[in-house]
């Protein structure tokens, strides 16, 4: 009898060790080894294997399939509140500005999606996966193609830098389980319940709280990059930033989100100028295609 | 004695199991023989930093196929509202997923961009004079 639990252990200890690696179809042959020896119905197999694995996935990064899934959701949201404007001239010219910068990001192995939100509010979003929107307002209040590659840089970078994901796995929610919730095919009620509050974390952080400082200077300044190294005028970012400030205290209505989820823009002049002196980003030989975007404004006029 | 046996087995397991599947991951980084786990020291992939890349990047993520994911957002059983999120934004409920799709259906063609990088001297057509990297 002690012979055979010897065995039944070392046999247990060896093939439970092959769980967290292996397919789900050898995982169940284990435990049916496993319950020949100690019989059926072994819970605490069980729950070591179910609290091993939510160990480990509190230790590794989002993928990129849950990443695409919340991602998703939330675009998903943001179009169904704001609504979606889909101007086909426009919506081309954007994906035109925005993919073209894609191949100069950090991350050019996603795709990057862009759309025009329905809202004359001036502001742009992100989402995890690369959905990006920006507002038709905000296309109004733009002068340069280099200011529009400037604002698409930096929510590429939002995306890039994984600002969302990074935001949504510090939260204890991730790590009870709504990553599991996420990915899987059904969900139960406790599961729906984690997704939704997941999802809730991240339109409540795009929509009232923002991202953090650092994050909003680490995006202007890769943007500015980013849209530099494609040929545009680095100034582009900075100058519709200084629109922001010159308006900033005529407390518009439209800008009001837009201000309250960023850092004053003096504060991210000063940021930006500071990194592109340091990094030599000047506008000599680059491109400002003022005239390019504003031929298309009158020729498309926004309503 | 038989269940403490196992569940002190199981908890050997669970600490092994743990270190295993993390060493084989390749997203986790290691230094001097230690594993650091956190995801943010993952390196990033290089930005295509030569113009003859850029073509290549572009058909590479924009010819390809996109994964096929339901359509599914939370179905709320409450009426209350958007948890943690302020009154303004109650208004949260919708979801318009056909606008996704259309963002994810919507194609430029390489004679698209090309034309267009090439008239406003961007891109591969931008001309460093000085400006360099």
């Amino acid at each position: 009898m002690k012979k055979r639990r010897q065995l039944g252990a070392g046999l247990f200890l060896l093939l439970a060790l092959a769980l967290f690696s292996t397919p789900s179809r050898l995982v169940s042959q284990i435990k049916d080894e496993v319950d020949k020896v100690f019989g059926t119905g072994r819970h605490d197999v069980d729950n070591a294997v179910e609290t091993g694995r939510n160990l480990i996935k509190m230790t590794k990064p989002m993928d990129f399939e849950e990443e695409h899934r919340l991602g998703r959701q939330v675009a998903a949201r943001l179009a169904g509140n704001f609504g979606i404007w889909n101007d086909p001239n426009w919506t081309l010219y954007l994906n035109l500005v925005g993919r073209g910068l894609v191949p100069y990001s950090e991350r050019a192995d996603i795709k990057y999606r862009f759309a025009i939100l329905k809202v004359d509010d001036i502001n742009a979003y992100s989402t995890p996966a690369g959905y990006i929107f920006i507002t038709r307002g905000m296309l109004k209040e733009l002068g340069s193609e280099a200011e529009l590659a400037g604002v698409l840089a930096h929510e590429i970078a939002h995306v890039a830098k994984k600002h969302i994901v990074k935001e949504v796995q510090k939260s204890n929610l991730y790590k009870t389980g709504a990553s599991q919730a996420i990915r899987a095919a059904t969900v139960d009620v406790e599961s729906q319940q984690l997704i939704e509050k997941v999802n809730d974390q991240i339109f409540d952080l795009l929509i009232n709280k923002g991202f953090s400082k650092q994050d909003e200077y680490d995006s202007d300044q890769t943007g500015t990059l980013n849209a530099w190294k494609m040929g545009y005028n680095p100034l582009g970012l900075r100058n519709f930033i200084a629109t922001l400030q010159s308006q900033e205290k005529d407390q518009s209505p439209r800008m009001k989100r837009l201000l309250s989820t960023h850092p004053a823009p003096e504060n991210r002049l000063k940021e930006l100028d500071k990194f592109m002196a340091q990094n030599g980003l000047k506008p000599e030989n680059r491109q400002d295609n003022k005239e390019r975007f504003q031929a298309f404004k009158a020729k498309h006029p926004i309503p | 004695m038989k269940k403490r046996m196992v569940t002190g087995l199981a908890l050997g397991v669970l600490v092994s199991g743990a270190w295993l599947a993390l060493a084989g991951n390749e997203h986790t980084p290691r230094k001097d023989g230690l594993l650091l786990a956190a995801a943010d020291k993952a390196k990033a992939p290089e930005p295509a930093a030569q113009e003859d890349d850029f073509w290549t990047t572009f058909q590479r993520l924009f010819s390809s196929p996109e994964p096929q994911y339901e359509d599914r957002g939370p179905q709320r059983t409450e009426v209350s509202g958007v948890r943690g999120v302020d009154q303004e934004a109650k208004m949260s409920e919708k979801y318009n997923w056909k606008a996704v799709r259309q963002m994810e259906q919507f194609t430029v063609t390489k004679q698209q961009m090309f034309k267009f990088l090439k008239e406003g001297k961007v891109g591969p057509f931008f001309a460093k004079k000085g400006g360099g990297q």
